[in-house]
């Protein structure tokens, strides 16, 4: 188990210098020149030259990106281009907001989409799972910042029980932007444990657990139940990524003080720095998180665990 | 023998009528079936694919698959107790402590993400709540030794054993709490045969061993000459011919019955040519009128076409539900049935 966490982790190295090469050179192809943008119309051609002489940008692109590289080895991601600020700590910063509204959102809506889902295939074709499955489709074809708003204008501006934004009101900031990004999850979460659960219900060791005398109950929750989990955490763990990375548009909507809402004022400003900042901490999670999925597998199924050793 | 009153037998079902229903339409699987299973008795319940045989076996555990299937009519008398007039709760002291059920296919019957002396602990655990945690893993670890398999293997999982362990396991969790009665839905076939030999023969151990009655569901005639001490052929959701092992095997009299032998390769007389039986199983949601078997039997007559036949018997427990052996119980036995 441990020496399979090491290969994984080794694994992760690979999968981070591809994507920073990849934004790298994507920022390369972007218009316009940051020394412009850092000295404003009026400065010379003379001077912008220095200037970018002074941040490496006359060398080619590969010494670039090596360099880049080699700072960020050293913990090093460079300035913000515009606030001259260490990019390091602005992510720093924000990346905690971010993780919390996605823990919050996705403890949310797992906790009521598995016991929904369960139901749901428990009671199969009767009035709650048709609900359940009209409601959830409902919530998965609808996009996320427009559920923001309709929130922010009910709960926040008709009656005035939430604040419309920023994340300096303890809980109550949490409730709206986590009920907006984790409906749509919850929608997928609940019709994934259903499908499982239909499934799984109807294996023979769920007949030969009720035979030996075991409630209905306890056969559904302790024998169906954990052979059904793998599909949902895979969802789970796809969604939890997500967050990390994609809730851009909801952060936007309730001025989150985020990591979404920093890399949209970043690539406003062609902010290079903090821009590449913001994708490797994002896809650093989202391989973290991935890796805790599959060592989840390995918990959750006995013959999965078998084919790490 | 009234009824509900404590019989000799450990199981009888009385005229039991199941049925599954979809919408499209209605699958009549178990017919007006009647069978006894006397205390310490093995009763083979033989019969092709489609027969009814597990359903019946599913009735006596309550487990029909609802909502489809639909219990109508008939009673199962476990030690002379009706279990279709029991509620869930009722039922649910009965399954595992005084009938339990091994199941045809051991690869999907364990649960693969639990340990197998947990699924073991879990059927002793249901109906002996006084136990401690440690001495219901105690007894699970015996009931493993019991069946062959050592008891420090009992923290592994379903696929890290073979398809004949796996079968012991089930029969260790079958056994578990010491039933008056198992019902065994094909245990051997999806095992190899020498693994069925192995199997088998400590079923039949264990049995003497508690004292266990035992509903051996097969189509193998040879397992039902193994193990068996009487015989009910079922055809179409009811039995057609139920005698003694001796009985059955000796004196076969049902055209069915014979049918199910003629299909038996012999070892003494290897040119003789397999005698299948025609045509297929009818279809359960379209049965034909009269005797079922009818449209395949070679001495069918115009009675067997309208008239549903009644059991003759042939002394002691042997009968046959047969139109040829009806009209004259005399005559019955000179029958010439063309063998």
């Amino acid at each position: 188990m441990i020496r399979y966490m090491i290969k994984r982790l080794l694994a992760m190295i690979p999968v981070l210098i591809g994507i920073t090469f990849l934004v790298f050179m994507i920022m390369q192809l972007a218009p316009g020149d940051p020394a412009r943008l850092i000295l404003g119309e009026n400065a010379s051609p003379e001077e912008v030259k220095e200037l970018r002489e002074q941040m490496g940008l006359e060398d080619p692109v590969l010494v670039q990106y090596f360099r880049y590289m080699v700072n960020l080895c050293k913990g090093d991601m460079g300035k913000s281009y515009i606030t001259n600020r260490l990019v390091a700590s602005e992510v720093a910063a924000r990346f905690p907001y971010t993780l919390k509204l996605a823990l919050v959102s996705a403890a949310v809506s797992i906790l009521i989409a598995i016991p929904l889902g369960i139901i749901a295939a428990v009671k199969q074709n009767t009035i709650f799972d048709n609900t359940c499955m009209v409601l959830s489709l409902v919530g998965i074809s609808m996009p996320a910042f427009w559920m923001a708003l309709m929130l922010v204008l009910v709960f926040s501006l008709r009656l005035g029980w939430l604040p419309v934004q920023g994340a300096n009101m303890g809980w109550r900031s949490y409730v709206l932007p986590s009920i907006a990004i984790g409906f749509m999850n919850m929608a997928a979460i609940a019709r994934t444990t259903r499908s499982s659960m239909l499934e799984t219900i109807r294996q023979d060791y769920v007949r030969t657990a009720k035979s030996k005398g075991i409630s209905n109950a306890s056969a559904i929750l302790g024998h169906a139940f954990p052979n059904a989990l793998i599909p949902t955490v895979t969802v789970v763990g796809v969604q939890l990524g997500g967050l990390i990375g994609g809730a851009v548009l909801t952060e936007t909507v309730f001025a989150w003080p985020g990591l979404g809402r920093l890399i949209v004022q970043s690539v406003n400003a062609r902010d290079v720095p903090m821009i590449l900042g913001c994708m490797v901490v994002m896809s650093v999670s989202f391989s973290v998180i991935n890796l805790v999925v599959d060592l989840l597998y390995g918990l959750l199924d006995p013959r999965v665990k078998s084919m790490y050793a | 023998m009234v009824i509900g009153s404590q019989s000799n037998n450990t199981l009888e079902i009385r005229d039991l009528v199941v049925e599954y229903r979809t919408r499209e339409r209605v699958v009549h699987a178990v017919n007006s079936l009647s069978l006894t299973v006397g205390r310490g008795q093995t009763l083979g319940l033989v019969g092709e694919t489609g027969a009814g045989k597990t359903t019946t076996g599913l009735a006596v555990m309550g487990l029909i698959p609802k909502p489809a299937g639909v219990v109508l009519g008939g009673a199962i008398l476990l030690n002379g107790e009706d279990v279709l007039h029991k509620s869930d709760r009722e039922m649910k002291q009965i399954r595992g402590k005084t009938v339990s059920m091994i199941f045809q296919d051991p690869m999907s019957s364990l649960n693969p993400v639990m340990s197998i002396e947990r699924q073991i602990s879990e059927a002793i655990r249901a109906h002996d709540r006084s136990l401690t945690r440690s001495q219901v893993l105690q007894k699970a670890h015996e009931m493993l030794e019991m069946v062959g398999i050592p008891r420090d293997r009992g923290s592994e999982y379903p696929h890290q054993f073979s398809g004949g362990m796996k079968q012991r396991v089930v029969i260790a969790m079958a056994l578990s709490c010491k039933p008056d009665l198992i019902i065994a839905d094909e245990p051997t076939t999806a095992l190899d045969v020498t693994i069925q030999a192995q199997v088998l023969g400590l079923m039949k151990d264990l049995k003497d061993q508690y004292r266990t009655s035992m509903v051996m569901i097969t189509h193998d005639l040879g397992i039902v000459a193994e193990t068996c001490d009487s015989v009910s052929v079922m055809y179409a959701g009811s039995i057609v011919e139920h005698g003694t092992l001796h009985d059955v095997f000796d004196d076969p009299l049902h055209p069915y019955t014979k049918g199910l032998f003629g299909s038996l390769p012999r070892l003494d007389d290897r040119r003789a040519k397999l005698q299948p039986i025609k045509g297929l199983m009818p279809d359960p949601s379209n049965l034909p009128t009269g005797c079922t078997f009818w449209p395949r039997c070679d001495h069918a007559k115009d009675v067997c076409r309208v008239e549903k036949p009644n059991p003759t018997y042939f002394g002691g427990e042997h009968f046959v539900n047969c139109h040829l052996f009806n009209e004259e119980i005399s005559g019955a036995r000179t029958v010439n049935m063309g063998d």
